[in-house]
Parts: C-alpha cells; sequence; structure tokens
C-alpha cells in the first residue's frame, strides 16, 4: 500500500516542497510579483474610481506628489530621519547589547535588572513624549530619546535570551581546556551569540523606524514622519503614501544591508 | 606506578541534605596510563561522577586528589569529551584545537611550548584522518568526525588525565569499532590516563585495563574488573571466549545491580484488558 504510493508520486518531488532552494531567477521573479501585484490592483481600483482620491490617490498621482517632494526637500526630510533612526538605534544597541549580556549570563545581573527592563518595556514609547519634552527639551535629543526608549528595552531582552541560548556544554568545555568565567563569556557566549546578536539589531533596526513618526510628532519641524503629520492636516493623500513608501524603502535597505552583513560574518551558522 | 588519580569516600547528593544521595561512599584509584572503563546501570550516578572529576560539580563529601593535589575546579590538566559534540560552532576544526591558545593561560608560554603543541596539533590532526577537513566547520562533518575532533581537542593539552561521557554513544557500530582500535592505539602509544564512562560493556571490556561496575541507588562501586588482554588487542579479541567470559561476568553485575526487571503481570494486564 505504502509503496504503490510512493511509486505514484516520488518522494523526492514531495521533499521538494519544503524549504527546498529555488531557482534564483524563479525567485526574483517571484519577489518582483509579490510587488507587482499589489500595485496592479491598487491602480485597477482607482482607475475605476471606486473610491475617492481623498481615500485613495491613484499611483500617478502619488508618483507626482513624489516628484514635487522630490524638488523641493525629500532628501533633506530623509537625510535628517536616517539620522535620527540610526542615532537612536545605535545607542540602544550600545546600551542594550551589553545589558542583555550581562542579565544572560550572571545570575545577580538578571535579578537585579530583568524585573525592571520588563516593567518598563511595556510602557509605551509614545507615552514617554511629555516627560522626554520636559528632561530633554525640543531638540534632535527628544526625537532620538523616543527612538531609544521604543528599541532598547527590547535588545535587553533578546540579547539576554540569546546569551542564554549558548549550551551549557560549550560553556564547561571551555572551562575544562583552562579558560577564566571572564574568557568563557568573551570567547564562548559573545561569539557564539554574535549571529542571534546581528539578527537582533536587523529586528530592531525595523523597529526603531516604526517609533520615527511617534518622534517626529515632538516639536519637529523637518523629517519623514513630520512630513506624513503635515500632509495629514493638509489632506494630501498623496504625500502621506509617498512618505510611508519612502520610510519602506530605506527599512528595506537596512534589512538588506544586516542580512549581507551576516552572511558574510557568520558562514558557519545554519550551514 | 603512580596514582595520577585518587577518589576517597565520594558523596554526592543534589540538592537538599535530605534529598537521596547520588553517589555515596565511591573510593577508587586511576594507576598513570592506566585506562578505567566505568559501567552501570542507566541513572547510577556514572555521568555525575565524572562530572566530579572533571570538576564541573562540587562533591558534597570525600576528596578528589589529580597528582596528589586535591581538586578545586576544571583545570586544563584533566580534558573532557562529552556525549554530545562540544565543538564550538563558530570555529573550524582547526580553530576549535588552537582554542587553548586564545586563553590567557597560554598567552606568555615559552616559544618552545608554543612549537611544540603547534607540532602536536598536527600530527593529531593527522593520525585521527583530520587534515582533510581541518577548515571546515563543525556543522559539515559527519557525527563520526565530529566525535574525532572533540577528542583530539581534548589530547591537544596533554591532559595528565582524560575523562570521557560515553563518547561514542552516537555512533554506528562499525565507526565505533574503528575509534577504538585507533583511541587504543594512540592511547597506549601516549600512555594517557583516561577515566571512560560507557553503557556498552563490549566496548569497555576492550579498551579497559580495568572495568568498573557502579550499582544504583546510591551509586557506590559494585566491582572491580582487571582486564587481562595486555597491549595486543585487535577486533579478533571480540570473539575470544575468554573475552566472551569476561563479558558475561560484567552483565552479570549489572543484572544483579538492577532493580528493574519486566513486571509480567502489569504486561498481561496491558495487553488484554
Ligand atoms: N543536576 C542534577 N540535579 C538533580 N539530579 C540530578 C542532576 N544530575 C543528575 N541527577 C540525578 O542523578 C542520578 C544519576 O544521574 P547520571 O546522569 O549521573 O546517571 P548516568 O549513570 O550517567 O545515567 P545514563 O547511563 O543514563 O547516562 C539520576 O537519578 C539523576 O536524576
Ligand atoms: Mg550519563
Amino acid at each position: 500500500m505504502a509503496l504503490t504510493l510512493s511509486r505514484r508520486r516520488p518522494a523526492r518531488a514531495r521533499r521538494a516542497v519544503l524549504r527546498a532552494p529555488l531557482p534564483r531567477i524563479l525567485y526574483a521573479a517571484l519577489s518582483i510579483l509579490g510587488f507587482m501585484a499589489p500595485l496592479a490592483v491598487w491602480a485597477w481600483i482607482t482607475h475605476e474610481h471606486w473610491v475617492g482620491a481623498i481615500f485613495l490617490p491613484s499611483p500617478g498621482r502619488v508618483g507626482t506628489a513624489l516628484a514635487h517632494w522630490m524638488r523641493a526637500r525629500l532628501a533633506y526630510d530623509t537625510e535628517i530621519s536616517v539620522y535620527r533612526v540610526t542615532m537612536g538605534f545605535a545607542l540602544a544597541a550600545v546600551v542594550g547589547v551589553p545589558v542583555g549580556l550581562c542579565i544572560g549570563v550572571y545570575k545577580w545581573c538578571e535579578a537585579l535588572l530583568q524585573p525592571i527592563n520588563d516593567f518598563v518595556r511595556y510602557m509605551p514609547a509614545s507615552a514617554f513624549i511629555p516627560l522626554v519634552i520636559l528632561w530633554v527639551g525640543i531638540g534632535e535629543g527628544s526625537k532620538i530619546s523616543i527612538i531609544f526608549i521604543g528599541v532598547v528595552f527590547q535588545i535587553v531582552v533578546m540579547v539576554a535570551d540569546a546569551a542564554r541560548a549558548i549550551p551549557d556544554g560549550y560553556i564547561e568545555t571551555a572551562y575544562t581546556m583552562g579558560a577564566t568565567p571572564g574568557e568563557v563569556v568573551h570567547h564562548v557566549v559573545w561569539r557564539g551569540s554574535w549571529p542571534r546578536i546581528v539578527d537582533i539589531l536587523r529586528i530592531n533596526m525595523g523597529w526603531a523606524w516604526t517609533y520615527l513618526v511617534v518622534a517626529e510628532m515632538v516639536a519637529a519641524d523637518s523629517g519623514l514622519g513630520y512630513a506624513i503629520l503635515q500632509a495629514q492636516r493638509f489632506l494630501d493623500t498623496a504625500r502621506i503614501f509617498v512618505g510611508i513608501m519612502v520610510i519602506g524603502l530605506i527599512g528595506l535597505a537596512f534589512d538588506l544591508l544586516f542580512r549581507l552583513l551576516h552572511r558574510r560574518l557568520f558562514p558557519w551558522y545554519r550551514a | 606506578m603512580t596514582t595520577a588519580l585518587t577518589v576517597r569516600n565520594l558523596d554526592k547528593t543534589f540538592g537538599p541534605q535530605e534529598a537521596s544521595p547520588v553517589l555515596s561512599d565511591v573510593s577508587f584509584g586511576v594507576q598513570r596510563g592506566e585506562f578505567l572503563a566505568i559501567v552501570g546501570a542507566s541513572g547510577c550516578g556514572k555521568s555525575t561522577l565524572l562530572r566530579l572529576l572533571a570538576g564541573l560539580e562540587q562533591a558534597t563529601a570525600g576528596d578528589i586528589l589529580v597528582n596528589g593535589r586535591a581538586l578545586t575546579g576544571p583545570g586544563p590538566e584533566r580534558g573532557m569529551v562529552f556525549q554530545r559534540s562540544t565543538l564550538f560552532p563558530w570555529l573550524t576544526v582547526w580553530e576549535n584545537m588552537r582554542f587553548p591558545r586564545r586563553l590567557r593561560r597560554t598567552l606568555w608560554a615559552p616559544t618552545g611550548d608554543v612549537s611544540r603543541s603547534a607540532q602536536r596539533r598536527e600530527a593529531l590532526l593527522q593520525l585521527m584522518g583530520l587534515a582533510g577537513v581541518r577548515d571546515r566547520y563543525p556543522a559539515h562533518l559527519s557525527g563520526g568526525m565530529q566525535q574525532r575532533v572533540n577528542i583530539a581537542r581534548a589530547l591537544v593539552a596533554n591532559p595528565a588525565v582524560l575523562l570521557m561521557d560515553e563518547p561514542f554513544g552516537a555512533l554506528d557500530a562499525q565507526t565505533r569499532e574503528t575509534m577504538h582500535d585507533l583511541v587504543f592505539h594512540l592511547f597506549a602509544r601516549e600512555a594517557t590516563t583516561t577515566v571512560l564512562v560507557t553503557h556498552d560493556v563490549d566496548e569497555a571490556v576492550y579498551l579497559g585495563d580495568r572495568v568498573m561496575v557502579l550499582a544504583p541507588n546510591p551509586g557506590r562501586v559494585d566491582a572491580l574488573f582487571d582486564m587481562p588482554w595486555g597491549e595486543s588487542r585487535t577486533q579478533d579479541l571480540r570473539m575470544d571466549p575468554e573475552f566472551i567470559a569476561m563479558k558475561r561476568a560484567i552483565v552479570e553485575r549489572i543484572r544483579a545491580t538492577t532493580s528493574v526487571h519486566t513486571d509480567h503481570e502489569l504486561l498481561g494486564r496491558m495487553t488484554n484488558p
């Protein structure tokens, strides 16, 4: 019974469905299709005038809005937003990675910092805006602070988990080869969790971008998030579309950069 | 002959004092250059004993002496090979074997020592048949190869005592026999003092100079057998009547100390309700 079944449909063909690699061309074609299909649906809906342009502008209108904005100060808005996001993110990484590592390695550090970190982590970053203005003022520092607050606590939790995921066997082996506790942290925990930490940073870079609009609600007069909020005030829906898409594209670029970095740095990982 | 390892009245209890002990009053010695194999029923405390010797667990009572000195914790003079490969996946085979060189301990080693240990690494790599895979990552090696690298890595530091916890447990029968001969010749040549924990009596009888049977609940030394094979071990030995008789004697000891028997009444109730 089982034999006839497997003869009719070879096991190889069925296995190919799961996790099997795809030809590069096909992969790229599917990726483009994933972009083009929603675009086509969108164009069709607006072409048929099923919804008003106020609610859903046509791709053409969005293109015009993009051209306008590019002639004005899109480059500047993009630059300042990238600056805010990368600064907030970098500070969060510089603080969050060592703290997370410490929590994942030392029980005293876990006892001291994990409960408070979990407590603050659930507070909405946007609710900190009034406090941040009060403490930091309305300069660049306040926008960077909001993004920092948005991601730092997540980085701490995730890095602590990555450090804890290093098997005891590796740590014990290092001890039996004469490593000191400090060397175990450096050569085993840190080296071993690097790929996961880079992944964690990639994910948090994405989240940092989602906090941009929140951050630029704070007395900003420039930036992509600010421009989106301005466009909302004038019901300039096409411009809102442009802003969102530009943020999406930059986010995608950063994501690809991190993935490339990952592949270059860790050839041994999931090999 | 001098004693490399002395264990005296060792007790081990996990958790609170009133919990039942895992090891109770374990005493034995291992001579320098000797190969001691430890067998016993599952759960009798073999791994725990080995981890105590490695310094990875603290004894509740008793002493462990290595070359006459009391043990304080894990150290490079006692190499350890675990049942599951513990090769660092982010390092190549060669880098794994070089790992001790990254440690401060070896940073200021005299250049003579450094070049000697480099030669030793190279020789071990060749002997273990790993020269072709020196730049591969562990994930790209077969289970047998991985375990060979684990053993080679533990031998690089030329430890006074090598501890191995079922190092061949995950390997198939053929690979295991090949590994036995490799390990036997290498260890005999180097006179490596070895404590091997295994559940495979055949392996224990083939490799051991002595075989120690551990009894469970609580773990204690039940019997010690001397193996009379000397240096002349070949695969034919496994078919030798004397070898088989020795195996039988040891297996009988293990059976006698195990309390798990098939309860035929219970079994009957299971099959016809
Ligand atoms: N960390 C621990 N905490 C509590 N109990 C433990 C711990 N490690 C081992 N034990 C207990 O000690 C006993 C002996 O365990 P051990 O792993 O040493 O047995 P073993 O002889 O190696 O068994 P096996 O042949 O199945 O590997 C078991 O009953 C186990 O439950
Ligand atoms: Mg065990």
